[in-house]
C-alpha cells in the first residue's frame, strides 16, 4: 500500500505540509507514506505542450499511477484552491479518459490561520477531483488557526488528531477495497 | 434601508460568552424546538465603506445532549449536521448594510455539512461603545429562515393526523456582542 501526499503549499514550513507530517504519524506501519514535492515545478497548463509533456508532469502522473491512494492538503486561497495545485490537478486530469486519478482513492484536508481551516477550499478541491473522476472521501478536516494547531508534529486538538486518523484509515479501507 | 457611511471602523471579535448562535424548528406541528451552539467565534471587519462579517459553530457543540440517541442522529448522523464528516458550520458574508436607523442586513454563504447557500439576514446593530473597563463593544442581532432541504436535511416523518414531525423552515438567529481589537 502506497500513499502519496501532495500539499497545497509551497511555503517553507507550510501548517499544511506540517498537517502531511501529522498524518503520517498516523498511517499504519504497513502503508508508505510519500510526501510528493516538486509542485513548484509544474509549468502552467497548455495544451500545446500536451503531444510532449514537460518532465515534471510526467513524474507526478507516474507518482500518482503507482500509488494506491492519496492524500491532499491545500490551504485556502480567496476562498479556492492556490492556483499551483489547480494547474498541477488539470495536467494530470488529460486525457481524462485514461488520466491517474480515475477511480483513485483521494482525501482532501486543509490547514489556515483563519477561522475556517481552509474548509472552502477542501469543498472546491473535493469537487475538482470528483470532476476528474477520483474517489473522494466526503469529509472536511478544516485545521483552524493554524498557527497554534500543532505541538511535536502532531494535531494538538485531539478532535482534530482523531479526525485525522478516521480520514487515514477510511482512504486506507478505501484504497485496500479497490485492490482486493 | 437607509445606507450612509458605515459607522464601524477597525476589526471586532466576538465575546462569545456573551454571544449566541441558534436555530428553532417547529416539532410534531405543537411547538418550537431551540437549540443553540456553545463553541462559535466571529470576526467582524470594517474598512472604509466595506464591512466583513465571518463566523463559524462547531458543529458538536450544539446543545442537544440528552438522550444519546437523539444527540447521535442530530450531531454525527447524516440527516442532519453529519459533524464527523463536517465539524464547522459557518458563514462568510458577501454584502453587510448597516443604516442610520440602526437596521442591518447581511447577505452572506452559510455552509453546513459541506453545503454552501447564499442567505440573507435582517437584524438591527448597536454601535460600539466603551465598557467600564476601557473595551469597546459593539452588538449585532441577525436572524434570518431558511428551508433546511437547502443543506440536504431532508429527514421528515408524516404525522398520523398530518402534517410533519419536523418543519422545513428553520430559524436562525445570532445574537453578537463584538469586541473591538484596534
Amino acid at each position: 500500500m502506497r500513499l502519496l501526499a501532495i500539499s497545497g503549499s509551497l511555503r517553507s514550513g507550510s501548517y499544511n505540509s506540517a498537517l502531511l507530517d501529522a498524518a503520517e504519524a498516523e498511517i499504519p506501519a504497513d502503508v508508505e507514506f510519500v510526501l510528493w514535492r516538486d509542485l513548484a515545478a509544474i509549468p502552467a497548463f497548455n495544451e500545446d505542450l500536451e503531444r510532449a509533456p514537460p518532465p515534471s508532469v510526467m513524474s507526478l502522473r507516474r507518482e500518482i499511477a503507482r500509488s494506491d491512494a492519496l492524500l491532499i492538503a491545500t490551504p485556502e486561497y480567496n476562498r479556492s484552491v492556490p492556483g499551483a495545485l489547480k494547474n498541477a490537478l488539470d495536467w494530470v486530469s488529460r486525457p481524462f479518459a485514461t488520466n491517474a486519478l480515475r477511480n483513485k482513492p483521494v482525501a482532501v484536508v486543509g490547514a489556515s490561520q483563519s477561522l475556517f481551516g481552509a474548509v472552502w477550499a477542501q469543498a472546491e478541491l473535493r469537487k475538482i477531483l470528483a470532476t476528474i473522476g477520483a474517489r473522494v472521501q466526503d469529509r472536511d478536516l478544516p485545521v483552524a488557526q493554524a498557527h497554534e494547531a500543532f505541538t511535536e508534529g502532531r494535531l494538538r486538538d485531539p478532535r482534530l488528531a482523531a479526525r485525522l486518523r478516521v480520514i487515514v484509515a477510511a482512504l486506507v479501507d478505501s484504497a485496500e477495497q479497490r485492490a482486493a | 434601508m437607509a445606507t450612509g457611511v458605515q459607522p464601524f471602523t477597525g476589526r471586532y471579535e466576538l465575546d462569545p460568552n456573551h454571544s449566541t448562535f441558534e436555530f428553532a424548528v417547529t416539532h410534531m406541528n405543537v411547538s418550537t424546538f431551540r437549540a443553540s451552539f456553545a463553541d462559535i467565534d466571529a470576526r467582524l471587519t470594517a474598512d472604509g465603506d466595506t464591512i466583513e462579517l465571518e463566523g463559524r459553530a462547531i458543529a458538536e457543540s450544539v446543545s442537544i445532549a440528552e438522550p444519546p440517541e437523539f444527540r447521535e442522529h442530530v450531531v454525527r448522523g447524516t440527516d442532519f449536521f453529519a459533524a464527523d464528516a463536517h465539524p464547522l458550520i459557518t458563514f462568510r458574508s458577501t454584502k453587510v448594510e448597516l443604516g442610520e436607523d440602526g437596521s442591518a442586513s447581511v447577505t452572506g454563504e452559510l455552509t453546513i455539512r459541506g453545503v454552501s447557500r447564499s442567505v440573507a439576514a435582517r437584524g438591527t446593530y448597536q454601535l460600539p461603545t466603551e465598557d467600564p473597563f476601557g473595551t469597546y463593544r459593539a452588538g449585532l442581532e441577525l436572524r434570518t429562515t431558511v428551508d433546511r432541504r437547502d443543506w440536504d436535511m431532508d429527514w421528515q416523518v408524516p404525522l398520523p393526523g398530518g402534517g410533519d414531525a419536523l418543519g422545513w423552515e428553520v430559524e436562525i438567529t445570532a445574537q453578537l456582542e463584538l469586541t473591538r481589537k484596534d
